[in-house]
């Protein structure tokens, strides 16, 4: 045995193939497992994402809000909207809102939340089951008796909408 | 054994192929747990997203059971600016509820208010609650008034409004037959006798339509002020309570003046502080001593009067709002003995 092991040590002929055979198959391995961390590493990115936006759904699936009170008055103009989050998720932020009726809509961006006592919410969201409102400075007056829609549409996406009677 | 030729095929120096075996069984590994680890974790994703469908799903469904009635329902202004609001509350759905705020809109002056500091107002399936006497809701808006009409809605915890809604706010009968704006609790009618310088058994008394002969005794009557305009009667010192005897000519009439008296019955009166009565308030009002601004007791005493059947008036002065009031409630008897 150990003169056939040292035969096939001296034995030069065809030391080349083995040597192919050997890179070849080291190459392959490599390159194999190169393309695993690679396949790996998308994947988990993949993953990542999908999870970051079934993530997102999740938490805007859980987001409630309730319109507890819409007012509109003419002097000044504006539009207080009572709000209770109800719903399972805490961190509920106002992105916009939109007042708006068949042929007219104003846009209000990241309306100031307060308290109802007045105070201001200071990280500006509504936890569970915390109420707070928003005043709109309407830049024209409503018409009197005319029904109007409202739509706010929170930090996460998810969009509440009511309607209320000038 | 594959596994054995294909070392001895390598041995012998033959190795035509077998990278491609090693690269094929590596991609088909990492194929296969690419994919595997892909697909578990799509399904545990989507269980999650389902999960969380199921949750929003429930929540609805409960917010769609609960059914929160409110009867009974009555507004005053017993302070300025301070609207009372009276109910009474029956949770006729399946699962409990819990009542957070309510809101009240003055609709004669357009101003509103809420009270969102009430506590323990849960309610089981089933439960009913009062809200009435002490226990009304006060809710804060300014410049309201008892004329005033109010709406009003309770707000619950799963984000239901439940709109109050008076059937009727003075039921003509509750008056004292549809005459006057106070109506006087028959069934509280009570008198007390002295105890030194105080009621005794006071608020209680002594219930019933059968009061002593020749006993210093003082009455007790439960009024509600039930004035359609919704205003605050205030009694004077000329209130009084009468009684005289039909069948007895010459026999009184006997008299009870309205006075003050403090929790543990002690007489108060003289002076004498005006008594006021809010919109849909009842007070318990004593008629004590026989003179204005005077402490002199009175008993029936009359010797022709023992076991004889008596009527009893309430002569009622003051004002009602910023205008006089007068009004006279009869109907009590009394069997003297």
């Amino acid at each position: 045995m150990c003169r056939r092991i040292l035969r096939f040590l001296s034995d030069k002929r065809a030391l080349s193939d083995v040597m192919s055979a050997t890179m070849l198959a080291g190459t392959v391995v490599t390159l194999s497992l190169v393309v695993y961390a690679w396949s790996q590493n998308m994947s988990s990115n993949y993953n990542y994402q999908f999870s970051q936006s079934v993530g997102v759904e999740v938490d805007r699936l859980k987001e409630k809000l309730v319109f507890e009170y819409v007012y509109y008055t003419s002097a000044p103009k504006s539009v207080s909207v009572y709000l209770l989050n109800c719903g399972t998720i805490d961190n509920v932020g106002v992105l916009s809102v939109y007042v708006s009726n068949s042929s007219w809509l104003q846009s209000f961006s990241s309306p100031s939340l307060k308290f109802l006592n007045g105070t201001t919410i200071s990280d500006q969201d509504l936890d569970r089951g915390e109420e707070g409102y928003i005043v709109l400075s309407l830049s024209t007056s409503l018409k009197d008796n005319a029904y109007y829609s409202i739509r706010i549409v929170t930090v996460r996406g998810a969009t509440f909408d009511s309607s209320f009677v000038a | 054994m594959i596994r054995a030729l294909w070392l001895k095929k390598i041995w012998r120096g033959r190795s035509k192929g077998v990278s491609s075996v090693i690269g094929t069984v590596f991609l088909i590994l990492v194929v296969f747990a690419i994919s595997t680890n892909v697909f578990l974790w799509t399904i545990s994703q989507s269980a999650t997203y389902n999960q969380a469908v199921k949750d929003a799903n429930q929540k609805n469904a409960d917010k769609l059971s609960e059914n929160v009635i409110v009867s009974n329902v009555n507004y005053s202004v017993p302070l300025p600016n301070r609207v009372k609001v009276d109910a009474k509350l029956t949770n006729a759905g399946s699962v409990s509820a819990q009542i957070i705020n309510l809101w009240v809109f003055d609709t004669t002056i357009q101003r509103y208010g809420f009270n969102n500091t009430m506590t323990s107002l849960n309610l089981n399936p089933g439960d009913i609650l009062y809200l009435t006497g002490s226990n009304g809701i006060m809710v804060t808006i300014e410049g309201a008034s008892s004329p005033d009409n109010f709406v009003a809605w309770f707000v619950t915890a799963r984000g239901n409004t439940v709109a109050l809604q008076v059937e009727q706010s003075v039921i003509i009968a509750n008056l004292a037959q549809g005459i006057g704006s106070i109506a006087l609790d028959f069934n509280t009618f009570r008198y007390y006798i002295y105890s030194g310088s105080k009621l005794a058994n006071y608020p209680a008394g002594i219930s019933g339509f059968n009061v002593p002969y020749n006993t210093y005794i003082a009455f007790g009557v439960a009024l509600t002020n039930l004035d359609p305009s919704k205003q605050t009667i205030s009694l004077d010192i000329h209130s009084q309570l009468w009684l005289y005897f039909p069948t007895v000519p010459g026999a009184g009439p006997f008299v009870w003046y309205i006075a003050n008296v403090a929790a543990d019955g002690t007489i108060t009166t003289p002076p004498y502080t005006t008594i006021t009565l809010a919109y849909t308030e009842t007070k318990l009002l004593n008629f004590v001593y026989g003179k204005e601004g005077d402490s002199t007791k009175v008993k029936i005493d009359h010797p022709q009067v023992d076991d004889k059947l008596c009527a009893v008036n309430l002569l009622l002065h003051g004002t009602i709002g910023t205008q006089d009031y007068g009004q006279n409630i009869p109907f009590v008897s009394l069997y003297v003995s």
